[in-house]
């Protein structure tokens, strides 16, 4: 599968997952999503862990608010059948873990390239491709400048190193440090680091490449998730 | 100059790592942009507009992913777009593209570890276009303004308020059509007491609505100001000047 045709398949996909009607989506796409990973990802359990890790807390939540509070599905309010909302809450649930399965299979796919030979091989414009980059790169550098300016606001005796009613009051100064420090660091690289570098020059030849839009195995892979889409249509009567 | 810039393998290979960062190449800048069909990769890694905008995204991402794993009845997942159009305010229509350019790459990213942030992407835009053409006029106030002064909070709840009832009948639909009322954040918690209320779901949906995003978006308002008050007047001005040129 090419990355092109990751993406496609992934929003045919979660359009699927998220359009209304909750139980049949889970029950289509999970079977889908589980032959996905069994011939696309090597490490299956891992990935499953990640998911599940993910999910759920969102669950617990989930549980908590429909079955526990409310005691009805959403859809239905007026009629207060728990077994009803604990139904929904599952069918939600399977659906939410197949979600994240999906998205965490496509991440271990591609991982041995890394995100950006993932977004250099899309097609997409360049500009795009760049600005995607520099994005990932930039929550990179918030989270150094957190962990020095956190260091450094600490040894100033401004806050502490543990949970405490001074670092409550004092946050502000640690969000305003992360952001002039990331600020600071991205112009000066702007200025001098990427120039002499000779990253304008590299990267408007890497980015401008012609990549492959769709392989034969995308199409296939299309197809196959377009057919639960194509079943509710014909189910439905066209409506 | 205009006949070999005009000629696009003629320039790529004058080596363009020799441009300078300055207003003039700029200009020239802009110039084989025009004569290229509005080809932005030639300016893209010398603008600082654009790297405005990927910070700000990173921005989001950063601070609305720790929001979402605590589960806070609150999102502040856009707090870098409102400062992107806070920072080009002077530019009302760049200033809108660019907040909600950066909203919506951030929220596309951010569905690795929140399956419901993209969806949302209609949300950020509104809020950027409210930022961008209302709040951004009273940038002066908001950045120089006294901590005192009496206006600048009151301008502060105001946006937050008008920004957050946009956000809410934004977002309603999508919570009721996409996801039957569900999702991950802490405001579920609020659809779900007014469901218990008696209320129909879309109805339950926009009163949740309604609460939490006037409060959501006025402490976001609030940190988006605070960080363009402690950003160097420097790096302001040059924002401010690569945002200025035409195109």
């Amino acid at each position: 599968m090419s990355p092109n045709g990751a993406c496609v398949f992934f929003l045919v996909t979660a359009s699927g997952f998220f359009v209304e009607n909750p139980h049949m989506q889970a029950w289509c796409y999970a079977p889908l999503v589980a032959v996905f990973m069994s011939l696309n990802v090597q490490a299956m359990t891992s990935v499953s862990k990640k998911s599940l890790v993910l999910v759920l807390p969102l669950v617990l939540f989930l549980y908590l608010v429909w079955v526990v509070i409310v005691g009805a599905a959403p859809t239905n309010p007026g009629e207060p059948i728990q077994p009803t909302a604990q139904s929904y809450v599952y069918a939600v649930s399977l659906k939410l873990f197949a979600f994240s399965a999906l998205v965490f299979s496509l991440v271990e796919k591609f991982a041995s390239g890394g995100a950006f030979q993932f977004f250099n091989n899309l097609t997409i414009p360049s500009g795009l491709k760049a600005l995607l980059m520099l994005t990932l790169s930039l929550k990179n550098s918030f989270s150094q400048a957190s962990t020095r300016s956190f260091s450094a606001l600490v040894i100033a005796g401004i806050l502490t190193p543990r949970l405490s009613l001074r670092n409550m009051s004092h946050g502000w100064l640690l969000m305003r440090s992360i952001w002039v420090s990331t600020l600071c660091i991205s112009f000066e690289r702007l200025d001098s680091k990427w120039t002499i570098e000779n990253l304008p020059d590299s990267c408007v030849q890497n980015l401008a490449k012609t990549r492959t839009l769709l392989s034969l195995g995308d199409l296939v892979w299309l197809l196959v998730a377009t057919l639960p889409i194509a079943a509710k249509y014909l189910v439905s009567g066209g409506q | 100059l205009l006949h070999s810039v005009s000629d696009k393998k003629i320039w790529s290979e004058k080596s363009f790592s020799k441009v300078q960062i300055s207003v003039e190449n700029i200009h020239l800048c802009y110039l084989i942009q025009k004569l290229h069909s509005y080809n932005l990769e030639y300016c893209l890694m010398i603008s600082p507009v654009i790297l405005l905008i990927a910070l700000c995204a990173a921005l989001n991402l950063a601070l609305g992913g720790v929001v979402y794993l605590l589960k806070l009845p609150i999102y502040l997942d856009m707090v870098g777009s409102i400062l992107c159009a806070l920072l080009l305010a002077r530019t009302p229509v760049k200033a809108f593209l660019a907040a909600a350019v950066a909203g919506v790459i951030s929220f596309v990213l951010g569905g690795v570890f929140n399956p419901f942030l993209p969806w949302f992407s209609l949300t950020v835009v509104a809020v950027a276009a409210i930022t961008a053409f209302f709040t951004a006029r009273s940038e002066p106030i908001l950045r120089t303004g006294s901590i005192a002064d009496i206006g600048l909070w009151t301008r502060l709840i105001g946006y937050g308020v008008l920004t957050g009832l946009v956000a809410a009948f934004m977002s309603a639909p999508i919570v009721v059509y996409f996801f039957g009322g569900v999702t991950g954040s802490g405001s579920a918690l609020i659809t779900a007491f007014f469901l218990k209320a008696g209320n129909q779901l879309m109805n339950a949906a926009i009163l949740s609505g309604l609460t939490a995003e006037p409060v959501d978006k006025t402490i976001q308002l609030t940190l988006a100001v605070m960080l363009l008050r402690a950003t160097p007047n420097n790096i302001v001005g040059r924002i401010r000047e690569g945002a200025a040129l035409k195109g």
